[in-house]
Order: C-alpha cells, then sequence, then structure tokens
C-alpha cells in the first residue's frame, strides 16, 4: 500500500523544534535523526492511510507548536499544577509539565524497595546506556509518524524500573499536565518502563491540560514485562476541551507476564491511542478495559493491536464507548494470531452507545489468524438506549431524564468497575456523572 | 379510584380494545380474565403509559385525573404501578439504584424529603425478607438474568416498597412454579388494604386460589362480557372460556 504524504511544510515549526536538538548531538541522537527523518519527509498521518481513516490529524497539522522550556516550566507553581489535576492515589508521583519534570509537584521520597522512579532528562544526561535496551526497541512510526515525532523531539519523559521480586502495592502516578506554559506548547514525554520477573505495579496515569491553550501531547511508551511479571496499567485521559493528545504505547510481555490496561477517555478536542501488545511466550496475558466517551465535538479514538506471538497465550478486550451531541469515538481492535501460535485464546467485545443524533461511533474489530488452534471471538455492538428499559423504570416513576442517566451511567460502570481503586472509581463515576450533569451522583458514590 | 368509560384503543391500523367499561373502588380486588389475545395486555399498557397505542375514544379517570394526559412516571407518581407480565432486563443498572431512584422520585412526587440511606435500606431489607430475597438482588442488575419467579418477586418487592394506591398486575402468574406463586400471593395480600385497589390480569385461574378476587371480569375481543363474583372465575376454570363465551352471545 503507497503512502499518500506531503512531507512537512519547509516553513513548519517542527523544523526549529528538531534544530536545537540535533545541535545539541546528545545520546540517541542517530536514533533521533532518523526519526526526524521519516516524520519530516512524510508528515502528519493521512486519512487516506488505513490506520487513520476514521481520525484526522489535520487541526493539529495546521497549528503551529513550540517546545517548552525549563525555566518556564520551573516557574509554574505547583499549586497550579495540582489544582489541574485531583489526587487519586496515595505514593510516588512524577509530573511532567509540558513534557518536562517539575519536581515541586512530584512526589519521590520514599520510594519502595525495589522501585526507581526518575525523568528520563536526568538519565539521559547522568546514564543514557541504562535504558539503551528499552528506549527505542519496540516503538516504531511505520504506522504511525506521531512516534517518530517524538523520538525525534523527545526531551524527557519517566522511566520506571521495578527489581526482579518485587511487588509495589502502592499505585505510582505519572501526572501529565501540559498548556500550562503557554499557548500551542506541545510535548513529547517518552515513558520507559520494565518490570523484572515476577515484579508487580499499578501506574496511574494522569492527562491534564489547561483550557483555551490549544496544547499537544505526544507521548510514546515503551513497557517490557518480565516473567511473570504483572502491570496494571490506567490511563485516565481529562485534558481540556481544545487539547490535542496523542498517545503510543507498545508492551512486550515474556512468559506469564500480565498486561492490563484500563483506559479511560472524557477529554480533548482530538484523542488518538495505540495500544500496541506483544505475548512472545507461554503463558502470557493480556487484558484491555476501555471507556470512551466523547461529547461536545471530541473526537476520542483508541487502536488497539494484540500479537499472540507464542503459543499458550491469551488475551481479553473490552471497550465501550459512549457518544453524546458531536462527539465522535473511534475503537479498532486488532488481534494477530501468528503463525503455528496455537492454544490461543483471545476475546473482544466493543459496545457502544449512541446518545445524539450528531454523534457517531466507528468500531471495528480485526481478526488475522495464522494458526489452527485457537480460539478467538469478538462482537461489536452499536446502539442507542433501550426504549423498553426506559419505559421500565419510567412506570416505576423515575423521570425520562434520570432514567436515561441510570441506563447510560450503568453502561459505562460495567467497565469503570474493572478499577481495583476505591477512590480511582470514585472520581470515574463522578466524572461519567459530570458529563451527564447527572443528578443522581450521589447514590452512585456510596458503596 | 379507577374510572373506565367506552375506551376504544389502537394500535396502528387495528382496533383493540372496543369500549371498555371498568369501575374499581379503593379497597376492592379485580380479576380480570380472558382468553390470549383477548386485550388484557393492551389495557394494563394503556393504564401504565405506553405510547405504542392510541385512544380513540372514551376516558380514564384515575383518582379523579385524567390518566391519559399523564406521562408514565406520573401515573406512578399519582400511584398507579403496573407489575409487568415481562419485567424487562436492564444489565447495566443494579437493582438497589432502581429501587432507591423510585421509592425517593414518588416522594419527591408526592412533595415529600427523601429518605435517607439507613432508613431507606431498613425498610427495604423487612420487605426483601417478606419476598424470600437476600442482598444478592440488590446488587445484581435489574432482573438481568433473574428466573421467572425471581422477576416476578422482584415486582413484588417493588409494590411493597412502593405502596402504589392502584396496582395492576399484568399476568403476574405466568410462568411461577407453585411456590413462587405463593410467596408473589403472599406479597399481594400483604397489599390488601381498604385505602388500595388491586387490578389482576389473569388468563389462569390458580392465581385465584391465592388471592380472592370480590369482581371477576372476563374479556373478550376487547370488550367486558361479563361480569360477577369470584364464582365467575370458578366457572371459567370448570365450563372454559366457550361457554362463557355462547351465553354472553345469547
Amino acid at each position: 500500500m503507497s503512502t499518500p504524504s506531503v512531507g512537512l511544510k519547509p516553513d513548519s515549526a517542527w523544523h526549529n523544534n528538531f534544530a536545537a536538538l540535533n545541535a545539541a548531538n546528545g545520546p540517541f541522537a542517530d536514533l533521533r535523526r532518523q526519526a526526524w527523518s521519516e516524520f519530516s519527509a512524510k508528515g502528519f498521518p493521512d486519512p487516506r492511510e488505513e490506520e487513520w481513516r476514521w481520525t484526522n490529524v489535520s487541526p493539529i497539522a495546521g497549528l503551529d507548536f513550540t517546545d517548552a522550556d525549563q525555566s518556564a516550566v520551573a516557574a509554574v507553581s505547583a499549586e497550579s499544577v495540582l489544582a489541574l489535576a485531583p489526587s487519586l492515589a496515595e505514593g510516588p508521583r512524577l509530573t511532567l509539565v509540558d513534557g518536562l519534570f517539575h519536581a515541586a509537584a512530584s512526589n519521590l521520597a520514599d520510594l519502595p524497595e525495589g522501585l526507581k522512579l526518575h525523568p528520563l532528562a536526568a538519565v539521559l544526561a547522568e546514564d543514557p546506556t541504562s535504558v539503551s535496551e528499552l528506549l527505542g526497541q519496540q516503538a516504531e512510526g511505520r504506522l504511525n509518524r506521531f512516534v517518530s515525532m517524538n523520538t525525534a523531539l523527545m526531551r524527557d519523559g519517566v522511566v520506571i524500573e521495578v527489581a526482579d521480586n518485587a511487588q509495589i502495592s502502592t499505585p505510582v502516578t505519572i501526572l501529565h499536565a501540559f498548556g500550562l506554559t503557554g499557548p500551542q506548547r506541545s510535548c513529547q514525554p517518552r515513558v520507559l518502563i520494565r518490570l523484572g520477573a515476577h515484579a508487580e505495579l499499578t501506574l496511574i496515569e494522569q492527562h491534564v491540560s489547561m483550557a483555551k491553550q490549544q496544547s499537544l501531547n505526544n507521548e510514546v511508551l515503551e513497557i517490557t514485562l518480565g516473567e511473570n511479571a504483572k502491570l496494571n496499567h490506567v490511563i485516565l485521559g481529562e485534558a481540556a476541551d481544545d487539547s490535542f493528545m496523542i498517545i503510543a504505547a507498545w508492551a512486550a510481555l515474556a512468559r506469564d507476564a500480565h498486561y492490563r490496561s484500563l483506559n479511560y477517555q472524557f477529554g480533548g478536542k482530538l484523542t488518538r491511542l495505540d495500544l500496541n501488545i506483544s505475548e512472545d511466550d507461554t503463558g502470557a496475558h493480556s487484558e484491555l478495559i476501555g471507556l470512551l466517551m466523547p461529547r461536545g465535538h471530541q473526537h476520542i479514538d483508541t487502536h488497539t493491536r494484540i500479537h499472540h506471538n507464542s503459543a499458550h497465550t491469551t488475551s481479553n478486550e473490552h471497550y465501550r464507548a459512549i457518544a453524546d451531541e458531536h462527539g465522535r469515538a473511534v475503537f479498532k481492535g486488532r488481534i494477530l494470531v501468528a503463525q503455528d501460535a496455537q492454544k490461543i485464546e483471545a476475546y473482544q467485545s466493543s459496545a457502544n452507545l449512541i446518545l445524539s443524533d450528531n454523534a457517531e461511533i466507528d468500531a471495528k474489530p480485526e481478526l488475522e489468524i495464522y494458526a489452527d488452534d485457537v480460539k478467538c471471538s469478538h462482537g461489536a455492538t452499536i446502539g442507542q438506549l433501550d426504549k423498553e428499559a426506559l419505559y421500565y423504570l419510567q412506570s416505576r416513576g423515575i423521570s425520562k431524564s434520570q432514567a436515561r442517566e441510570l441506563l447510560i451511567f450503568g453502561f459505562a460502570e460495567e467497565v469503570i468497575n474493572h478499577l481495583d481503586h476505591p477512590e480511582l472509581r470514585a472520581h470515574l463515576t463522578r466524572r461519567v456523572a459530570g458529563n451527564l450533569a447527572s443528578t443522581l451522583l450521589e447514590d452512585f458514590l456510596k458503596p | 379510584m379507577l374510572e373506565i368509560k367506552n375506551l376504544h384503543v389502537k394500535i396502528g391500523d387495528q382496533e383493540i380494545l372496543k369500549g371498555i367499561n371498568l369501575s374499581v373502588k379503593a379497597g376492592e380486588v379485580h380479576a380480570i380474565m380472558g382468553p390470549n389475545g383477548s386485550g388484557k395486555s393492551t389495557l394494563c399498557q394503556v393504564l401504565g403509559g405506553r405510547d405504542d397505542y392510541e385512544v380513540t375514544a372514551g376516558e380514564i379517570l384515575f383518582k379523579g385525573k385524567n390518566l391519559i394526559e399523564l406521562e408514565t412516571e406520573e401515573r406512578a407518581g399519582e400511584g398507579l404501578l403496573l407489575g409487568f407480565q415481562h419485567p424487562v432486563e436492564i444489565p447495566g443498572v443494579k437493582n438497589i439504584y432502581l429501587l432507591k431512584e423510585a421509592y425517593n422520585a414518588l416522594r419527591k412526587y408526592r412533595g415529600e424529603a427523601e429518605a435517607d440511606t439507613f432508613t431507606f435500606m431498613k425498610l427495604l431489607r423487612q420487605k426483601m425478607q417478606q419476598m424470600q430475597m437476600d442482598d444478592s438482588f440488590l446488587h445484581r442488575g435489574v432482573n438481568a438474568g433473574f428466573s421467572g419467579g425471581e422477576k416476578k418477586r422482584n415486582e413484588i418487592l417493588q409494590m411493597l416498597l412502593l405502596e402504589p394506591k392502584l396496582m395492576l398486575l399484568d399476568e403476574t402468574d405466568s410462568g411461577l412454579d407453585i411456590d413462587a406463586l405463593k410467596i408473589v400471593a403472599n406479597g399481594v395480600n400483604a397489599l390488601r388494604s381498604p385505602d388500595r385497589a388491586i387490578v389482576l390480569v389473569t388468563h389462569y385461574q390458580r392465581l385465584l386460589d391465592y388471592i380472592e378476587p370480590d369482581f371477576v371480569h372476563v374479556l373478550y375481543k376487547g370488550r367486558i362480557i361479563k361480569s360477577g363474583d369470584k364464582s365467575l372465575a370458578k366457572r371459567l376454570e370448570k365450563e372454559g372460556y366457550q361457554e362463557i363465551l355462547r351465553e354472553a352471545v345469547a
């Protein structure tokens, strides 16, 4: 398939963003230059490309973004950062403001034994070889040139390492707060995660942004899970309605490793997530849960790709979208079973609720199977609120608007309930209720 | 309490009810019986407020108010509750949410303060015990995966909790085994009171062995062709509808 693209315009501000980094000639300079040549030659993804047919990124391509500088980030007070983002969990927190480490809004004291949590810039400055087995090992921009953009322009991010056998009981939070240092800021955070054998961690990534700034957060994660390691990865998107958010994550799973992704997206003007899972050895298992809830003129897209590269690997995927007003949700879930990867079990469901005549949801499962002894199933449904259920609730005295809320809420709650942390569940409940302007909130927050 | 006068109802082009007259007073229990297709369910749904039906003539007065002009939820607010023949399954909505929202919605309609959780739960548990239901019912989706008997018990539980003025039960006995039927009947009997009316719509006489009606009406082809006391139900069981029909036509 030919890739139609126009390349980056010569007068684009992205050239300036790259020039300084290129001149610095720091670690991973070759990787950076290679990625830049991919991004600058082909430019932004085009809706004529299969992976982008439902998500037009021209609103991003049409704006000039500049990277924040360190001094401007340092000038942002911790209070103003934390005012944007309610604390969802006790425990370590690393905050990136416009993509750069913000010490005052972070909490890196008293880290549990076995956990390393560092800003990427510090690691690149002090010991770049320590991440050479992580950085650039999985992420690639073939299907998504935002990834090349990140690799070319990355300056900071997060490195998390959990030692063999270390089971970290308190969740780690990464707070991405962007648009705080000015309008049309771009940031390119890179997050590298390695869990050793039998290690366990819960990571909460929280994305928030300042309103009316049209900022862009373009994030790439590379995750490596050792034997029997378990990662719970919560992604909670609550960026302002005019922000752009692109996230691409890769996870490689060793034998018996478990990756659990819990993806809840409410915010942004345009949000696109790509989750790429490689199950590389026997017993690897992934669970992908998601709730996409666009309204207003929001566009929220998630593409997942699960690669069953080895026999006896399993996956379970459960996505829901609720689109209201002019909102649009996109879900594409690809399951790929490699040649001779037998005894695979892969389940996918995508349930979707359209609340307005102007809303749109596109859902597409894709199975690609090159083995014969596999159990794969998928189901996608798109519908409106059940009229019979509305009538039944009304016949009990519940008003039509409350009946509607109950049904929408019930639909969302099934995915929220996958969260283990009560504070997070309560936060999401409030968030869904807020989206519905619900008066039922109090009832739902009670146990 | 309920006055139905010359009620004509259409679905699409088809006239289903062709002039129903019925008067129900507080404290009374009425049974409406009839073969399949006689219009029993239509009558229930029109009273309940479903909007697929068109009232072409006649009127329905409930406590003196024109019922047809009220929204479904307003009818419930006024005290009319319909027990569904096929209670709707709502997998995402927990039963406890329905019960609590309904309870408070009705209080609000009457201008009363919402109940606090403690008071509500105490009341609810007492009613659940009456219906032999345990707490697991509260956290399951409304009727989702319930057996036929569980669904009907859930309907009666709602009646016990919401204490309607007029209880309209649409084939509540269908699909019940004898044990479930007894539990349901006990629930209904507990609700009998001088200021409440009960209308049972049923295909079978069996339910009336457990809930004794004051009046029995036979509905046939959209009209009430015969009314009487509970002995009419006994006759129906013994002689079948055909005999009564012949008599009515003659």
